[in-house]
């Protein structure tokens, strides 16, 4: 039975691959007049029958259609050069290609007298690099041409000359075929790195990128410092900018450029750089960014240190506060009391409403729910009529913090992500010790909340942490404990629940990376709003 | 069981999961973000430096990456406000012999900027200010008080005739100052008398009658730039106010630049 299971597996996988693998047509001309005629071309001279120039079903020099019914005629061209040009086609990356015909002549003379072709890979307009076929195959005679890799277009013409009524040149079933390119890794090439002599600490990093399926790719960037054992610097993303990031093209001469003077380290010795290039897979989500795990002291609400150390294992984090349009598109509804932009952070939500919003949102993608109410499971639809209208109702919530949907990030994840992470420079406020660089609060605002993300981001690539909504966080408010822990949650029972950063109504003491509020979950001011987390597999 | 696993990884392929991940490395690349490190040695701060003399400033410079010939050098006159250049592009020798221009001041800086061959400098100047002077006479020798009268102090000394750099000079006259207490160290307690001399003696007259004992004080003075005798013109005008041999200095100080005479 194994065996049976395990042939069969081996079997369909294979014809998987083979299926995936199989040639299709792209173009084709037959001269049929049929659908499957794609591959338009235009003649020069016109098809004609004074000297014949052009389809033809008869039976000419002993020659009749290789494929149906009709096939291209030449006969007697009283040493007009005869050409049938095709149309240019723009070809897809992720295939291979290749260009077939047939032909068939009848006493041409070897010299003076020619048929021939010449296939061009771009979309150009003139031709060259002409191939004679053989003068008198006096059958049909395959040719076969394979498109070089990387080649963004194809082109082809038929030419031939001679003269003679006994003398024949004829062309059938041009094809144009492409194959899938197995799904293989992309190439990262001609990688260089060199930091500026200006003094102005940046290094222009450049790569040639090339994923043979077309795919686009996710760039990252890590330097080693022992000579390749452990590639464990890792530049800040906001300290990168250029072709870095996700989905980007193929191409060459590819730019980042490294503010390493940003950062909050030093470099002073030989290093390597390596420049990776994931197809397009990545598993971290739309607008979210990877928080890599550390450890860190979170300094008390005023920015004093406290006892407390913190490990945390990596999770994925939203760059921007969740927005009036996200929520609208999960939940149907848009409580916000500012509107006319769907990009501003939605507000006027309880921690009961955030919640709700993770599940759905989980939900609608596939994902695992984080959240339960009470033993009524992970549906917001299947829980009780009124759970999210008292503040007592908070603790029915609990969290399944393995799951791999949506949740409010706890007060330690938000936290370490304000400050940066492990890339954190120790700012006041989330990206800058200026809170104008990456804050609307009281004295910038106008009053107002502002689109997400319009101001600076900080060290890991978040924006807004610092005002423009105080985000709930999933943690019950408490006095930090002592001592060491790991991924802590907060009290399991108390209220009121935690906010942070401050928002566009608060000054900028309320906006540092450390205060802390405590909102009590039904609350739902025009100043509160939110934003996810998901676990890092 | 097993038949589901397989599906899924058909799943995976057929779907286009199946994330695959390429790199490429560069040879290995210098970086040097670190700024050199620079210590300014000399002058640092409360050194006095003579005009026409030569002294050496000193520094101490190092980096991983030193360019070479990037030592740069300025002074200030002026605690820093503005420097001139005094040597660019040399290379990074530890000194500098400086031959010091006039004219003087009491809030003299050197500025020292170094570079590597990335681009990251260090500039700094000495930790706070130092004095370029001209060179002043050398002290009275022979001071003595011939009171044989019982009526007055006539102060005599040996005429100066040297620079302490023992370079040939002639002073442009003699203070001679009093006090009643012997305050050796304490340039308050020094006043001014009413003349200045350009012989050897003074004679205070009837002092012995109004005084018990007195100390008295002779400095030689040369006035490089006209402005001491502008002090003392003022104080002849203005008998009742004494001067000491300190309002004389911070007078000179407070004109921005000036030396001790």
């Amino acid at each position: 039975m194994r065996s049976v299971v395990l042939r069969f597996g081996l079997i369909a996988l294979a014809m998987l691959l083979s299926f995936s693998l199989i040639a299709e047509t792209l173009a084709l001309q037959s001269f049929e007049s049929l659908p499957d005629d794609t591959w338009s071309y235009t003649a020069n001279p016109v098809p004609s029958r004074l000297i014949y120039w052009g389809p033809t079903t008869e039976a000419m020099g002993g020659a009749s259609a290789y494929d149906g019914s009709s096939y291209w005629a030449g006969w007697d061209l009283d040493n007009v050069e005869s050409t049938v040009t095709f149309s240019t086609l723009t070809l897809q990356a992720g295939f291979t290609y290749n260009v077939s015909f047939y032909y068939f002549t009848k006493n041409l003379a070897t010299t003076n007298d020619y048929c021939r072709y010449s296939v061009k890979y771009d979309n150009g307009t003139n031709w060259d690099g002409w191939t004679n076929v053989a003068n008198n195959s006096n059958a049909w005679t395959a040719v076969s041409v394979d498109v070089p890799s990387g080649s963004n277009y194809l082109r082809m013409c038929l030419s031939s000359k001679f003269d003679g009524s006994t003398k024949y040149a004829h062309w059938d079933y041009i094809l144009v075929e492409r194959t899938p390119i197995p799904n293989t890794a992309p190439v990262v090439s001609n990688v260089t790195a060199s930091q500026r002599t200006d003094g102005s600490k940046l290094v222009d990093i450049y790569y040639d990128l090339y994923d043979a399926n077309g795919e686009l790719c996710d760039i990252s960037l890590k330097i080693s410092a022992d000579g390749g054992a452990n590639y464990n610097i890792i530049p800040s993303p906001a300290n990168l900018s250029g072709d870095f990031g996700d989905d980007l093209p193929n191409g060459t001469n590819k730019h980042i450029v490294w503010n390493i003077g940003a950062e909050s380290y030093g470099l002073d010795s030989s290093y390597l750089y390596r420049v990776y290039a994931d197809d397009g897979s990545s598993p971290i989500p739309e607008n979210f960014l990877l928080v890599e795990g550390g450890t860190f002291n979170p300094p008390d609400w005023d920015g004093s240190p406290t006892s407390y150390m913190v490990t945390l294992t990596s999770f994925y984090i939203d760059k921007y506060e969740v927005t009036q349009a996200s929520y609208q598109a999960v939940l149907g509804t848009n409580p916000s009391f500012f509107n006319g932009n769907p990009n501003y952070p939605v507000e006027q939500v309880s921690w009961f409403n955030a919640i709700e919003y993770c599940n759905r949102r989980s939900m609608q993608e596939g994902l695992t729910p984080c959240y339960s109410y009470g033993a009524n499971g992970t549906n917001p639809s299947d829980w009780p009529t009124g759970w999210s209208y008292d503040d007592a109702n908070h603790t029915n919530v609990s969290c399944n913090w393995s799951a791999d949907g949506y949740r409010l990030p706890t007060e330690m994840e938000w936290m370490f992500a304000a400050r940066g992470g492990i890339h954190s420079q120790g700012n006041t406020f989330s990206g800058s010790n200026d809170i104008n660089d990456v804050a609307w609060y009281s004295s910038n605002s106008a009053s107002r909340t502002h689109e997400v993300g319009e101001l600076s981001a900080n060290e890991l690539g978040t924006y807004d942490m610092s005002g423009n909504v105080w985000e709930w966080v999933w943690d019950i408010m408490d006095g930090y404990p002592s001592g060491n822990h790991t991924n802590p949650t907060g009290p399991i029972s108390g209220s009121p629940h935690m906010g942070r950063g401050g928002s566009w109504n608060f000054s900028a003491e309320y906006c540092t990376v450390s205060f802390r509020a405590g909102i009590s979950a039904t609350s739902m001011y025009l100043h509160v709003g939110f934003r996810c987390v998901r676990v890092s597999p | 069981m097993k038949t589901a696993m397989l599906l899924c990884i058909l799943f995976m392929f057929g779907s286009g999961l199946l994330a695959l991940t390429g790199y490429g490395t560069t040879a290995p690349v210098i970086n040097d973000t670190v700024d050199p490190s620079l210590s300014i040695l000399s002058p640092n701060g409360g050194e006095t430096w003579y005009i026409g003399d030569t002294n050496d400033i000193i520094w101490t410079a190092s980096d991983t990456n030193l360019s070479p010939n990037s030592v740069y050098l300025w002074y200030s006159l002026n605690g820093g406000t503005n420097y001139t250049s005094l040597a660019e592009a040399i290379a990074n020798g530890g000194s500098y012999p400086w031959e010091l221009p006039s004219p003087q001041s009491y809030n003299a800086k050197v500025r020292i900027k170094v570079s590597d061959s990335f681009g990251n400098f260090t500039q700094i100047a000495s930790a706070s200010a130092f004095t370029i002077s001209y060179v002043p006479p050398q002290e009275p020798t022979g001071v003595s008080v011939n009171t044989a009268n019982g009526i007055d102090a006539v102060i005599t000394w040996q005429p100066v005739t040297q620079t302490i750099y023992n370079t040939p000079i002639t002073p442009d006259g003699y203070i001679v100052l009093y006090n009643e207490s012997p305050y050796e160290h304490d340039e308050h307690f020094y006043y001014y008398l009413w003349d200045v001399t350009s012989g050897t003696s003074f004679t205070h007259g009837g002092v012995m009658r109004r005084r018990a004992e007195m100390f008295y004080r002779v400095v030689a003075y040369k006035d490089y730039d006209g402005r001491m005798a502008g002090i003392l013109s003022a104080a002849r005008a203005n008998p009742e106010t004494k001067l000491s041999v300190a309002d004389i200095k911070q007078a000179l100080v407070s004109a921005d630049m000036g030396g001790e005479k």
